[in-house]
């Protein structure tokens, strides 16, 4: 007789992506697509879902765990799982659905009544974090909010980035005392030989974040193909060539660094606001209708980019298009903290790609407001 | 240079990881470039725009991870590889995450207790608060913020003082310490030239011009431009001329501001004459009785920045015959005249940096009298930004009535756009003046994206049949990211005259207008 395995770790599912949850009725075998810390991708007939941690924000296809982390419960990317009476078996743990509180994505009813691109772009220089859409190098001036056009990724003009600018090295290194004398110290405190290893990539992990490019030349062009691709697509969108439109999805999608790559997180954070905004923002929604993402990028970006296109997101990114659509623009800075939370780059690559979707919702704005005022002569 | 790939099948490593190793690894001995990402069909169209994709790479699918490791040699390619491999599958230590976001000053102190520096850049209603919870913890500040409370500057400057602590700003915008570069800040070499300043351009410029004599900066500190004033009292300006008394790299002190009030610049003059090192004083603009004041200590008082420079090399031992100086271009400013009507008698400045405006704005001062400026002293001088300009007239774009609401123009030409285009309409003006800033936090190519305004005014000038010059200065180094023989270049393409620095701008200015005695 077998041995009895160890008794499975009973786990509530504290919430649950609506759409998903009616999906999850019949029994069936999943295979572990993929495993991280705080989240584990199932792949199903339907495509991936993922079962997360409490730490993790909600997501389409996406069930949230009361638990902080999955380490150490024996689950192996490759291995099965089931699906049984509404319960996963997912290596040690096993998962109650029933019980948790369904989340649906929302969009605000009505389109923002102000630009909120500068205090957008003015939270993103705040809490941005570069290597992805965003430049490895260049800044703004804190307190001054960027203008709309400078928001515009599409005229090759934005540039927001932590802010001020810190460059070099870690201001940590040093000690500058008035009155005492001032240390020496190299300007780079990772060529410094006498520095332990952990030190030293800590403090290359800091320069991540902070001015230097974060992966050297190479990640500089993925980082300059990104903006200019997004910048591709809302150009193509403002001419109205809808074949123009899909073409640079294409170019977009899959580019860039990230288990997500940013090119697709930016799509994301279009695609939602698009679906918000419709309008000549519905390009972007009819376009990637007639992509087929799986070819061009990894599985995991492809499930979120087929949500996106009707309207869903991770839920910060929600949150800032309803703080977007009020009138309390003080909202929003909060709400890109929370979103650019996400993944390495990947919250302030769907920032980015909201900025493009309002920058082309505010030129068709403008064209027709232009457009008013001569029929007024 | 060997190119070394190795594709991962069917790998998933999640984001903040997969980034970070790409930025850890070009810490790799060896290693010139890194790339770890995913092989979506756009990822190697990148790697082969770079010339990077190999045969076994163009193999790799969307749901493979592809390393690829570029190094000076072939021996170092295979440890590179493996290194990288290691940082892949490596978990952070315990206890240290790699990124950690702290909600507040104090327990990032706590965090972080080898850190010793706060720059705090909130809204300036609350900056002092954020500012006051960096010097509890111990930490140097710079301040950041404007529009901070001047009592609130007071006590925090007393308070940093006391506590042996650096507290530069509020509207502190520049400092290189132990070559560490804040804010905006130009790529100077390190040396030993420690410069205190109260003005932020002004303190770039002599850095700039440190550099372009061969020299070198040790530390820049900031005080913020109130500093100087009767009520601030120069706190900072002091307790920063002890900081580099004490700095065993500064050999040669440099202080630099808009004139000081009488009693402040008394102190400042005492503490710098009883230096053991020696000092260069450059108080922009400054009238007879601060000079006298300098004068009676046995200071020369420089009331402009490139002399004060050249002063501060010389001083670090450069020989100045051995130095290109720059000298003014005669027989181009004989030419520019020639090419002007006579009532084309009036300089246009329109400035990015506050200091390079003022400095421009007092060399036209001593030579015409009705010089107007949003930034003039003399109320008589006064105009607003939103005023018509008047005879000479020099506007800082930098000011709130400017930035308010859209960037700095050191980021966004925009303002100065428009009114380059306003100016140049006007029959009476011979020459507009403006300044291009580069270095980090500075626009990506400042001086090409004011092209296309220039030439539109120039053809507006032209359609009138008048010559427009128009003089441009790049403030920045041969090291700056924009890079500056590229900026300078674009100048002369466009037929732009180039100033080499701040004071030969405003020379050069007023000598294109000058008519003669009249």
């Amino acid at each position: 007789m077998a041995e009895p395995g160890p008794r499975p770790l009973r786990v509530r599912v504290r919430s649950i992506h609506s759409g998903l949850a009616g999906e999850l009725s019949d029994d069936r075998r999943l295979r572990i697509h993929s495993v991280f810390p705080h989240a584990v991708n199932l792949e199903g007939a339907d495509g991936l879902l993922t079962v997360a941690s409490c730490d993790v924000p909600n997501a389409p296809r996406t069930m949230i765990l009361d638990r902080q982390d999955l380490d150490g419960c024996g689950i192996r990317a490759g291995e099965a799982a089931t699906l049984e009476g509404r319960r996963i078996a997912l290596g040690q743990l096993s998962l109650r659905i029933d019980g948790a509180q369904a989340w649906t994505p929302a969009l605000p009813p009505t389109p923002p009544a102000r630009d909120p691109r500068p205090a957008i772009a003015a939270a993103l220089c705040a809490h941005g974090r570069r290597g992805g859409a965003l430049p490895a190098r260049g800044a703004v001036r804190p307190g001054s909010a960027l203008s709309a056009r400078d928001a515009d990724p599409a005229d090759g003009a934005f540039r927001p980035g932590s802010a001020p600018p810190t460059r070099d090295a870690d201001p940590a290194g040093d000690a500058v005392r008035p009155g005492s004398a001032l240390p020496k110290g190299g300007a780079d405190p990772a060529d410094d030989p006498d520095r332990s290893d952990s030190a030293r990539l800590a403090n290359s992990a800091h320069l991540a974040n902070s001015a230097r490019p974060p992966g050297g030349a190479l990640s500089d062009a993925v980082s300059e193909a990104v903006r200019a691709r997004l910048g591709d697509v809302i150009r193509a969108a403002s001419g109205g060539s809808g074949s123009g439109v899909r073409a640079a999805i294409v170019r977009l999608c899959g580019l860039g660094p990230g288990l997500t790559p940013s090119g697709d997180d930016a799509l994301v954070g279009a695609l939602v606001t698009a679906a918000w905004l419709r309008g000549r923002c519905g390009m972007l929604t009819d376009a990637a209708a007639t992509v087929d993402f799986a070819g061009l990028t990894t599985a995991v970006s492809a499930t979120a980019l087929a949500a996106a296109q009707k309207g869903a997101g991770p839920e910060p990114l929600h949150a800032l298009l309803k703080a977007a659509a009020s009138d309390d623009h003080r909202r929003i800075d909060p709400a890109v903290a929370a979103l650019a939370a996400i993944g390495h780059t990947s919250g302030t690559d769907l920032a980015v790609g909201v900025l493009a979707a309002l920058t082309l919702h505010f030129r068709e704005r403008q064209a027709s407001s232009t457009r008013d005022r001569r029929g007024n002569r | 240079m060997t190119t070394t790939a190795v594709i991962k099948k069917n790998t998933y490593i999640d984001s903040v990881s997969l980034m970070s190793v790409s930025a850890r690894a070009q810490a790799i001995p060896g290693v010139t470039q890194a790339f770890a990402a995913m092989g979506t069909p756009m990822n190697k169209e990148v790697l082969a725009g770079q010339g990077l994709l190999s045969e076994e790479l163009t193999a790799a699918g969307p749901g493979d991870l592809v390393l690829i490791v570029v190094t000076e040699t072939d021996e170092d390619a295979e440890p590179a590889m493996a290194a990288l491999e290691e940082l892949l599958v490596r978990k952070p230590a315990a206890g240290r995450s790699d990124e950690v976001a702290y909600r507040t000053i104090a327990s990032a102190a706590e965090g972080r207790p080898d850190a010793n520096l706060a720059i705090v850049s909130v809204n300036g209603a609350y900056a002092a608060r954020e500012a006051r919870a960096a010097l509890n913890a111990g930490l140097n500040v710079l301040l950041f913020s404007d529009n901070v409370p001047l009592e609130d500057e007071i006590e925090l400057k007393r308070a940093a003082h006391d506590a042996g602590l650096l507290m530069m700003g509020p509207d502190c915008g520049t400092a290189i310490l132990n070559g560490v570069s804040l804010g905006f800040a130009n790529r100077v070499r390190r040396g030993r030239i420690g410069i205190v300043g109260a003005s932020g351009t002004g303190s770039q410029e002599l850095s700039v011009r440190i550099h372009d004599f061969t020299g070198g900066v040790s530390q820049l500190i900031g005080t913020g431009g109130r500093d100087l004033s009767e009520v601030v009292g120069g706190i900072m300006m002091l307790d920063g001329i002890d900081a580099l008394e004490a700095d065993p790299g500064t050999e040669v002190v440099v202080v630099v501001s808009k004139p000081p009030a009488p009693s402040v610049a008394a102190r400042v003059l005492d503490r710098l004459r009883a230096s053991s090192k020696p000092v260069v004083v450059c108080f922009l603009g400054a009238g007879e009785n601060t000079i006298a004041a300098g004068a009676a200590r046995g200071i020369q008082v420089h009331t402009r920045t490139k002399p004060a420079a050249l002063a501060a090399v010389v001083a670090a031992g450069a020989d100045a015959r051995t130095l290109d100086l720059h000298e003014l271009n005669w027989p181009l400013i004989e030419e520019v005249r020639a090419r002007l009507r006579p009532e084309q008698r009036f300089i246009r400045g329109l400035f990015a940096g506050g200091t390079l405006c003022d400095e421009a704005m007092f060399l036209a001062l001593e030579k015409y009298p009705n010089v107007y400026s949003n930034i003039a002293t003399n109320p008589e001088l006064r105009i607003s930004g939103r005023d018509r300009s008047r005879e000479h007239t020099f506007l800082d774009l930098g000011e709130d009535e400017f930035t308010n609401g859209r960037p700095h123009p050191m980021i966004d030409p925009s303002a100065r756009t428009e009114r380059l285009l306003q100016e140049a309409a006007d029959p009476e003006v011979g020459v507009i003046a403006m300044d291009f800033v580069l270095g980090y936090g500075a626009n990506a190519d400042p001086v090409g994206t004011m092209l296309p305004a220039v030439a539109e005014a120039r053809a507006r000038a032209a359609a009138d049949g008048r010559h427009l010059e128009i003089l441009g200065y790049v403030l920045g180094t041969d090291e700056d990211p924009q890079g500056l023989a590229s900026q300078v270049a674009k100048l002369g393409d466009a037929g732009i005259t180039w100033a080499s620095s701040s004071t030969n701008t405003g020379l050069l200015a007023r000598e294109f207008v000058w008519k003669g005695e009249q």
